[in-house]
């Protein structure tokens, strides 16, 4: 059994960020343990939602997962916004070039939403980035793990 | 009658007693006299993701008037106060963030 096409959607993303210089090695395809500041710039990928609509009336059923990606950056260098934008503008070039990751989602990433955070009263000071892309991917009801 | 506040010279003097018994470091202003103050460095999750250091000097007002921007030696290492001091308790202790200026 494969795993869930969520977690396929992450690892195949992840592949495509490690090809940015900045975070080669960086980049987590989950949650994981809170970071030293020096592990970073990182990356982490996330999916925490997503919405599926019936399609067609056939048994099994089919599903249209419209799976809602995040892509979570962290930075320390200064200046931290333009650390963080310059980090962000890397991630939409390498999702762009990731096309449909191979077949597995149905339309390139679409992305709809970013924000950034920077708290300059810890040591060392950050900033961080949340980018949040919806992919489309569409399986059967018994078989999450396979894209059609 | 006069109504009278009798813990007001109570707290000042517990201020003053809690400093002189607390202090964990002096500080030395760019300008001014050096200081005594509580030092406390302890790690926080950041965006609840990244654990980063958060450092602060508590210190009676009267020994010292920080702003933002100060820079301040402890213990060998310079800091600049982040922002401007937070005023605790009835206003006679502030506490100042601090940020580690590398060196």
């Amino acid at each position: 059994m494969s795993a869930h096409v969520r977690t396929q959607v992450r690892a195949a993303l992840a592949l495509q960020l490690e090809s940015i210089a900045a975070v080669a090695g960086r980049v987590h395809p989950a949650r994981t343990a809170r970071f030293d500041p020096q592990d970073l710039p990182c990356l982490v990928l996330g999916t925490p939602s997503e919405q599926l609509v019936r399609l067609g009336v056939a048994a099994p059923c089919i599903y249209q997962r419209s799976i809602t990606v995040q892509v979570e950056g962290y930075a320390s260098a200064a200046p931290l916004e333009t650390a963080a934008d310059d980090l962000s503008a890397d991630v939409e070039r390498a999702v762009a070039a990731a096309g449909t990751l191979g077949g597995l989602v149905k339309a390139q990433l679409a992305l709809a939403e970013v924000q950034t955070e920077v708290d300059d009263a810890v040591s060392p000071a950050l900033a961080m980035f949340r980018m949040t892309y919806l992919a489309t991917v569409i399986t059967a009801s018994a078989a999450p793990d396979a894209a059609l | 009658m006069s109504l009278e506040a009798p813990f007001a010279d109570l707290e000042h003097m517990l201020t003053d007693v809690t400093m002189s018994m607390l202090a964990n470091v002096v500080a030395t202003p760019a300008a001014g006299a050096d200081f005594p103050g509580m030092f406390s460095e302890a790690d926080d999750g950041v965006f609840d993701a990244v654990l980063a250091g958060e450092i602060t000097l508590r210190y009676a007002l009267q020994s010292a008037s920080l702003q933002r921007g100060d820079l301040l030696t402890i213990r060998g290492a310079q800091y600049r106060v982040a922002e401007k001091p937070r005023r605790i308790g009835a206003g006679h202790e502030a506490i100042a963030v601090l940020i580690e200026v590398a060196a």
